[in-house]
């Protein structure tokens, strides 16, 4: 069976999973007495287990085997949830993620020293179990697939029919009453996983046909799994033999039987028949209390492609729409006006459902948070309680996929820069364990969100002072700057806040990085900080990237969108009061240097501009600092739907993040601020 | 062709077993996502034959089979087991499943199952 097709679907709920388990075990070491987190730990194993398994991966399969029978050890007490066993149950989830990841590239992942780990971890419990008192129920637990060939057959060797008083008075029963008395050998398929279940289904069937006097070895036993492939029934029956024949072997797995008539029967030695409660320990994990209430979602999955299709062609359907709108009031037609009205009405339906479909809550990137900041403040020995508020906010599935990155760095600084040691909170009389705030809501169009902690917060002083050791800027110009100001040099590339760089942040992405993302979903990012009581970062993201809210203008003829999220403001100057520095022109607005561009140029547009005193200029804000771009004229606000340029042609092409279709059907590029210059 | 209820709580594994069924001409008419599901489904749906997962969250496959056959004594289930589970299948068996798969699986084990039962 050809498996790969499968391969997406299995990663996708792997992952799943695993997020489930990492938030279950989050729990548990917060709360080792909670049995909900430990059931669902050991479902979800499980579940990996059986899906791994069917896809043919089995090192994940041996994996969650092993975290399984961990798992159902815990549950029933006979493993207590330690920091250790936390610790290693966090190793087998980072090692399942790796796993998981390599499907694809085929890599591989040595699981054997985790393995040996999982194994002590059992064993070190066994051997406390065993003083107890209670090896057989828990030795069923730690049977692995390795070992499973290993279990002896133990009575596979010749079976003599020893039968006691008891079942000799039953055989001389049922011969009275016209039964054939039999001996039934059962050989099961030596492919057989569940030998004891199968030998069950057997003595089922035969239960229906007669009676089962006796068993060999006994039904306990089978029970247990302590046999090899065969069995014998000592039975009695009306039934032929063919009957029976055709009975169990219509039962999978079963190789052959074997029936001989049985009449005389020696001995009278007694035997006990006295079963042992098998059931035990499955009372024991049937007691599990669950929510009763809980109503299934109905949903399907839908690749994101299809959507971003959808999408689009509602984008085209928009664009058609507004071109009949204006067909319809250029020919003055009256007659059309309610058909359209409707049509309107419609579109706009369908642009509002595809983007509902489009949203994912923002759990799905909030959810690794708590793991994450969990392995930070233990690394730094720090204690951390990471707040998460509003995490079934809704954004577009492009949004988030991007914000993923931005927020760790984010999260991470406020927990290597901003949270103190916990020495030094104990000495400031703070609380010890330091708080990290990640929340999000939404506000009208956007949706906001915060990373808050309540550590030594940002010096404006202090950051001056770099940005001048740095080179940024010097010492007179920072002095210039506002408090605010000053907090916004740590998005100027190449400014970094850490007096030292550590393992975790001060890598990798800066907050310069982190910036430019935000503001390439046509975002915006805020920072604010009190010096001893902490900072916040505030992301104002665009509920979707698919449309956005775009001031356009026209030059050379041609008309331009550019996103509003970089517009600061448009001005009128006087072509007079344009002043040339190192030969570029610039102009002093409200006491400021604002270096010019006409964009003009910077498009290379054909033709030349004509001479004119008055120009509009179009500040925009990029990298921190602000640009005014001479433009021939203002046209107006207005959404835009967005339309990529990322076919292989066009892919490459800077300056623009895409284009779109007006209204009257021409096409208007939109300019990309942060590639453009 | 037999109508065929799936119960899993994971869509990878429904989406395995609902293919192969389809493949060989059943239909599937119901996919349930865990045991109380099915005991909801089972009686819209009458099923010739279920498919039921073990270990699901909110109702296990083995409450749900005693549920189902509660409803209906002639209901056919068959289990969908991993290694490991023998005690909870004999369970199950006992309780009037009438047999077991075990993951993993492949189509001939499904339909060789499916021959069996019907």
């Amino acid at each position: 069976m050809d498996m790969s097709e499968y391969k997406d679907i299995f990663k996708a709920e792997s992952e799943e999973h695993l997020q489930q388990l990492n938030e279950s075990l989050l729990g548990l070491e917060q709360n080792p007495l909670e049995i909900e987190y430990i059931n669902t730990m050991f479902r979800s194993a499980h579940t990996l287990k059986g899906m791994s398994a069917t896809m043919g991966f089995s090192t994940i399969a041996e994996l969650t085997h092993e975290m399984e029978n961990l798992m159902d050890m815990v549950r029933k007490c006979q493993v207590a949830v330690s920091d250790s066993l936390i610790d290693i149950l966090f190793e087998c989830l980072d090692t399942l993620e790796a796993l998981v990841e390599s499907v694809d590239t085929g890599g591989e992942v040595n699981i054997s020293h985790l393995q040996a780990t999982l194994t002590q971890a059992m064993e070190g419990a066994l051997c406390a179990v065993e003083a107890t008192g209670n090896i057989a129920s828990s030795l069923a637990g730690t049977v692995s697939i390795n070992t499973q060939e290993n279990l002896k057959p133990a009575h596979e060797t010749e079976m003599h029919i020893q039968l006691s008083e008891s079942e000799n008075a039953d055989i001389e029963t049922a011969h009275h009453e016209g039964n054939r008395i039999l001996e039934l050998k059962v050989m099961l398929d030596p492919s057989c996983v569940l030998k004891s279940a199968r030998s069950t289904l057997v003595l089922i069937n035969l239960s229906k046909m007669g009676k089962i006097i006796k068993c060999m070895p006994s039904e306990a036993d089978l029970e247990d799994e302590k046999f090899g492939f065969e069995f014998s029934v000592v039975f009695a029956t009306k039934e032929d033999d063919a009957r029976i024949t055709e009975v169990i072997t219509k039962i999978s797995e079963i190789k052959a039987i074997d029936i001989s008539a049985l009449y005389a029967c020696e001995n009278d030695e007694t035997e006990s028949t006295i079963k042992e409660d098998t059931r035990e320990s499955q009372k024991c994990s049937s007691g599990v209390k669950r929510s009763e209430s809980v109503k299934s979602i109905q949903s399907v999955r839908v690749n994101i492609e299809r959507l971003d299709n959808l999408m689009n062609l509602v984008g085209e359907l928009i664009i058609n729409k507004i071109r009949l709108n204006q067909l319809a009031s250029d020919i003055n037609a009256k007659s059309l006006d309610e058909s359209l009205a409707n049509l309107d009405r419609l579109t706009n339906e369908i642009q509002n459902e595809v983007m509902e479909a489009r949203m994912v809550p923002i759990d799905q990137v909030f959810s690794r948070f708590p793991r994450m900041i969990r392995d930070l403040a233990k690394s730094e020995g720090k204690q951390v309680d990471l707040v998460i508020e509003g995490k079934e906010i809704e954004l577009d599935r492009t949004v988030l996929d991007e914000i993923g990155d931005p927020l760790v760095h984010l999260l991470r600084n406020a927990v290597d820069h901003g949270i103190e040691p916990t020495g030094e909170r104990i000495k400031l009389g703070k609380p010890v364990a330091g708080f990290v705030g990640l929340s999000a809501s939404r506000q009208r169009n956007s949706v906001i969100i915060e990373v808050q902690d309540d550590g030594k917060g940002m010096d404006p002083g202090h950051l001056r002072d770099i940005a001048v050791k740095k080179g940024i800027m010097n010492r007179e110009e920072v002095d210039k700057l506002s408090d605010t100001d000053a907090l916004n040099l740590i998005f100027v590339a190449g400014f970094s806040g850490a007096k030292t760089i550590t393992d975790v942040s001060g890598r990798g992405v800066g907050m310069d990085a982190v910036k430019t993302k935000i503001e390439a979903l046509g975002g915006t990012v805020k920072v604010s900080s009190v010096p001893g009581q902490g900072s916040s970062i505030k992301l104002q993201l665009p509920l979707t990237v698919a449309i956005i809210q775009s001031l356009m203008v026209t030059i050379a003829g041609e008309t331009y969108a550019i996103p509003l999220a970089n517009v600061v403001r448009d001005v009128g100057i006087k072509a007079r009061d344009i002043k040339t520095i190192e030969g570029k022109e610039v102009i002093l607005l409200r006491g400021e240097v604002l270096p010019l561009l006409r964009l003009r140029d910077v498009l290379d547009c054909p033709g030349e501009a004509e001479k004119k005193e008055n120009l509009i200029v179009v500040v925009v804000e990029r990298m921190g600092s602000n640009i005014g771009f001479v433009v021939d004229q203002l046209l107006g606000q207005q959404e835009v739907i967005i339309k990529t340029l990322d076919n292989k042609l066009l892919k490459n092409t800077r300056g623009f993040a895409g284009a779109t279709i007006l209204g009257d059907g021409s096409v208007a590029l939109i300019l990309d601020i942060a590639t453009l210059i | 062709m037999a109508k065929i209820m799936i119960v899993d709580d994971a869509a990878f594994m429904r989406m395995v077993i609902k293919d192969i069924l389809k493949k060989n001409g059943h239909e599937v008419v119901a996919e349930c996502v865990d045991g109380l599901d099915a005991v909801q489904k089972y009686p819209q749906f009458k099923p010739d034959l279920v498919f039921m997962d073990i270990v699901m969250p909110n109702m296990e496959g083995t409450d749900a089979l005693k549920k189902i056959m509660q409803m209906d004594p002639s209901a056919r289930v068959v289990m969908c087991s991993s290694i490991g589970q023998q005690s909870v299948v004999t369970d199950a068996l006992k309780s009037g499943a009438l047999d077991f798969i075990v993951k993993p699986f492949d189509a001939a084990k499904v339909l060789e199952v499916i021959g069996k039962v019907m």
